[in-house]
């Protein structure tokens, strides 16, 4: 069962890779499209702006659309990767996003830091995660909005889909878990 | 947000130190009781006269057991420290008087979240530290007391209300942390973070213990993990 985490060339995938080796899942970490489309499961991470994160996605998002929307294969968007799920991003200009669940990004201030998530789904248990992050997403549709945290939309999720506005990777126990249940979830 | 308790450790030449105005004091042995309790965790190479490779090292062992998020720092002042940094499992690099020159490099590629600006009374000579902060465009300001580091006598609480009345960013506040009780006033100031050192060489007043004692002050703090 490949697990492959996309790699666009930013930011640093040690953390996350490191935790799915903590819970026993050896994931394949790829920046091409052959092995994208080839994925039984797929983790977008993110890290700096949404136009950064959708400039190293382009190149993959016809793969992407491919695994997630046509295959319907599990997807884990963190952090950027969970707010290129939407349509638009405000940070640094306008961007286009992946379109896949309607909402924008917008600018909310500095969040570096643990904060309760309330959340009903599978793959997400309620509890505590860390974020760290400026902008936050703001979900078009209310039956997207899956986890809620004092700030607003945390957890997005739509049929095989889900995004995180926290960084599992960096939450602990409880952050583990939250990869652990992405990496057995049959949606 | 709930306030953070960071365990800050100092390394000088791959040695964990107990440090008094953030120079190399003692070594101790100590027991990491209440780690998983810490929020976050500070590592910084204290060597003096420079980086070491032993320091190097040593913070690379510990990232790489730890899954809060992992600040590095100390001697950082090239863009190749700070991909050393990253490489060797840093989630964030906190960067002194070079914090001017590295910032937007750094937000270019790993996103302004993850610089921290270190600031103390000696990074910015001749300058009002409250008016450098304020143009930084970094994640957040480590605000340390020099004066203060090693004494268990309490944060100064003066310098981190002038910093939190002009600071755009989160703010951890450093040096002198001696009791759960210097971590609650801090947090009555604004404070987004805690860091505390040199209490875990010398006492049994760990990180579970403070945030039980917080707890019953009513302070939003994340649980203990024990």
């Amino acid at each position: 069962m490949a697990l492959v985490i996309a790699d666009y060339g930013r930011g640093n995938l040690r953390s996350l890779v490191k935790a799915f080796e903590r819970i026993g899942v050896i994931p394949v970490v790829s920046g091409d499209a052959a092995v994208i489309r080839d994925a039984d499961r797929i983790v977008l991470p993110g890290v700096g702006s949404f136009g950064d994160c959708m400039q190293g996605v382009d190149g993959l998002r016809d793969a992407l659309d491919d695994v997630v929307l046509v295959r319907g294969c599990p997807f884990l968007g963190i952090c950027a990767g969970m707010q290129v799920m939407g349509d638009r991003g405000f940070e640094n200009g306008e961007h286009q996003g992946l379109g896949w669940i309607p909402g924008d990004v917008k600018h909310i201030g500095m969040r570096m830091g643990w904060d309760g998530v309330v959340c009903g789904h599978p793959v997400v248990p309620s509890g505590e995660y860390y974020f760290m992050h400026s902008y936050g997403f703001d979900a078009g549709d209310q039956r997207d909005v899956v986890g809620f945290a004092g700030y607003g939309h945390a957890v997005i999720g739509r049929a095989n889909m889900i995004g995180v506005q926290f960084h599992p990777e960096k939450s602990q126990a409880l952050g583990l878990r939250v990869l652990e249940r992405f990496a057995g979830w049959t949606p | 947000m709930k306030p953070r308790l960071v365990w800050q450790m100092m390394f000088s030449d791959g040695v964990l130190v107990r440090t008094k105005r953030f120079v190399p004091d003692y070594v101790y042995t100590q027991s990491f009781l209440g780690m998983e309790s810490a929020d976050e965790v500070f590592l910084l190479d204290v060597t003096p006269g420079g980086r070491s490779d032993a320091s190097w090292a040593a913070m690379e062992r510990y990232a790489g057991d730890c899954f809060v998020p992992v600040t590095m720092g100390g001697h950082i002042h090239l863009m190749d420290d700070v991909k050393r940094s990253f490489d060797i499992g840093a989630d964030k690099v906190v960067v002194g008087r070079s914090a001017l020159t590295l910032c937007d490099g750094v937000a270019v590629r790993w996103g302004c979240q993850a610089i921290t600006a270190g600031v103390d009374s000696r990074t910015y000579p001749g300058r009002d530290l409250v008016e450098v902060v304020k143009d930084l465009n970094v994640g957040e300001i480590l605000l340390q007391s020099v004066d203060r580091d090693g004494s268990l006598g309490g944060y100064d609480l003066d310098l981190l209300a002038r910093v939190l009345a002009v600071a755009d960013c989160p703010v951890v506040i450093g040096g002198g942390y001696g009791g759960w009780r210097h971590a609650r006033d801090a947090i009555a100031l604004g404070v987004s973070g805690c860091a505390m050192s040199n209490i875990f060489h010398l006492t049994e007043d760990h990180m579970a213990m403070a945030k039980g004692n917080l707890k019953m002050e009513g302070v939003n703090i994340r649980e203990a993990m024990c």
